[in-house]
């Protein structure tokens, strides 16, 4: 009964009585007890708080004054994204014991919609990462072969779904972050448009890319979770005023104008992955899509624009561990500290990892006096002109089709000691986040080793619901969303 | 434009990390083939090209400039790694 439900699945079950909101969260709460070891999706589980909510939840249905579709659904949380009074950690040892004092607005909306959180997710380090290998604290294994990675940031957060231990998941998505586990992992992920959702209680990595977007088994229920996610805040400057209507066929496939980034299909794309979106661009011909290639000139340009942008700005942004406000410090230690440059530095080199302090330096190098002009002033230019190409193109077409990754799920350590290698996967993803434009990604396949491959689908900004539209149709033609990882 | 180990030590102590010798090698050939490879925004002709910083093109939010106590002081505080009498404290500054 309780399998790999999708949010309308669980709430139906809810409303006709026949099940209740403990019993999903125990199922949940079991689930996890019994196969994250292997996978190792949850940093932390909040089992008392989630039984909790789940029993409020369900008195709630029983006097019935139920808040709707979210109540009494379990969900997990990615662990850049702050829940009062959880350990809240970024995956990274300098946020270790941190207790989070507020939770952020996404979080708070799906609370007051009366889902129930089930614990944190594990992710790469304050996000930054492609693999989930840089967590500080826990490998994350793709539950569709143990032995590869479940993509990353949020890695955590995908495969959580893939083995069925959430009914939804959040991630954040600052250069692919989201759609690549969803890709991963078969599952559905949305990178809404910049400004859609309110960053705020999200621990910041590049704060002029970052998104937090929903993580589901199809579709539909990303279009659930943003309706209710979405909108400002009063908390986040960057958030605007944008309506988002959940009406679902908003881009009928009869006359619709699907984009293929010529691109994106070039060198360096594996044939299965080429074969997979091949096969899904047909599948729109069939319900009816006119479908043309486009040109986005300066695709070549968006890693090197992506990672002197984001670089920047990390640095900046995690400037703020110092060892002194919060957070993990050399101050916590008992050892000899002699003056406060010294709680700084030894803070700093002890608690961040590997991946962190290579963007930290290469960040505070480009923004520095005398390449500032070099490097990140250039980096914001070439960013206009990426801009400009998705600009240009949504004139041509409702959407477009890409691949998600250059090739499918890769093996643990296979790329962890070449950071560049790792960098360069992220082809397809990062040009979304640095035009601002929405983006998502579904399940389209399989390799022949039975490795996920998913779909992305890009949309104008604030045409979410064109890219949910598209790809609710692709689901309803297709069953690859509805094959499950075997634990 | 070469990354060099002077490079390197300029950020580190501008970012308040100190390397271990072995942590500046490491890093020292990672990040100068990423540099290299991000030479190639060199090829962009950019003139006339304004800069984005953000792409909401949004500007000035404002909101009244009134106190709030949304987040509570003790929360706050019981995360503050050592403190005297309600105070953070810290080592001599000089």
């Amino acid at each position: 009964m309780f399998e790999n439900l999708t949010i309308k699945q669980a709430a139906q079950l809810l409303s006709e009585g026949k099940t209740t909101s403990q019993a999903l969260t125990r199922y949940y709460l079991d689930r996890i007890a019994k196969y994250d070891g292997e996978i190792g999706a949850y940093l932390r589980t909040a089992s008392e708080y989630a039984l909790q909510r789940a029993k409020e939840s369900d008195e709630r249905r029983a006097k019935g004054t139920s808040l709707g579709l979210l109540d009494g659904i379990p969900f997990g949380v990615k662990d850049v994204i702050l829940t009062k009074g959880i350990e809240t950690t970024a995956a990274s040892k300098i946020l270790e014991g941190f207790i989070a004092p507020y939770t952020a607005t996404a979080v708070e909306r799906l609370e007051a919609a009366g889902a129930v959180m089930l614990g944190k997710l594990n992710c790469d380090e304050f996000a930054m990462g492609s693999s989930t290998e840089n967590s500080a604290y826990q490998l994350t294994r793709n539950p569709w072969d143990t032995t590869k990675v479940p993509g990353g940031s949020s890695g955590g957060s995908a495969a959580a779904l893939a083995a069925d231990l959430a009914v939804f998941t959040l991630g954040t998505d600052t250069g692919g972050s989201i759609r690549q586990p969803a890709s991963f992992c078969s599952v559905t992920g949305i990178k809404p448009t910049y400004g859609r959702v309110s960053r705020h209680g999200a621990i910041p990595y590049g704060s002029s890319l970052d998104q937090i977007g929903p993580m589901a088994k199809n579709s539909e229920d990303l279009t659930i979770l943003l309706e209710v996610m979405s909108g400002p805040d009063g908390k986040d400057a960057t958030a605007v005023d944008q309506e988002f209507s959940t009406f679902n066929t908003q881009l009928p496939m009869k006359g619709a104008k699907i984009g293929i980034p010529k691109e994106y299909f070039g060198k360096g794309l594996d044939p299965e992955v080429d074969a997979a979106i091949k096969a899904a661009i047909e599948k729109y011909r069939e319900l009816g899509a006119e479908v043309v290639e486009v040109s986005l000139p300066h695709t070549a340009y968006a890693i090197p624009t992506y990672y002197l942008i984001v670089m920047a700005e990390m640095s900046s942004n995690l400037a703020r561990y110092d060892g002194i406000h919060y957070g993990n410090s050399i101050l916590r230690t008992g050892e000899q500290v002699d003056n406060l440059l010294e709680v700084y530095t030894r803070t700093r080199s002890q608690f961040f990892g590997p991946e962190a302090k290579r963007k930290i330096l290469l960040g505070t190098f480009e923004l520095s006096a005398g390449y500032y002009d070099a490097y990140y002033k250039r980096a914001m230019k070439a960013r206009t002109l990426i801009k400009r190409d998705f600009d240009a193109v949504f004139k041509q077409v409702d959407v477009l089709i890409a691949p998600v990754s250059p090739f499918p799920p890769f093996a643990i350590g296979e790329k962890k000691d070449d950071p560049l290698s790792m960098y360069l996967a992220d082809i397809y993803t990062v040009p979304a986040n640095l035009a601002g434009v929405c983006a998502l990604s579904t399940p389209a396949g399989f390799s022949s080793t039975n490795l996920p491959i998913g779909m992305q689908l890009i949309g104008p900004a604030w045409g979410e619901t064109k890219i949910l539209s598209a790809a609710q149709q692709f689901e309803r033609a297709t069953e690859y969303h509805k094959k499950f990882a075997q634990l | 434009m070469a990354f060099t180990q002077k490079d390197i030590e300029y950020a580190a102590q501008l970012s308040r990390i100190t390397l271990t010798d072995e942590e500046k090698s490491e890093y020292l050939s990672q990040l100068s083939s990423m540099l290299g490879y991000f030479e190639s925004l060199s090829e962009l002709d950019l003139t006339n090209v304004e800069p984005t910083q953000q792409v909401t093109g949004s500007t000035n939010v404002w909101r009244e400039d009134v106190a709030d106590a949304t987040v509570a002081r003790d929360d706050l505080m019981a995360n503050v790694p050592v403190t005297e009498n309600g105070s953070i404290k810290v080592p001599n500054v000089l």
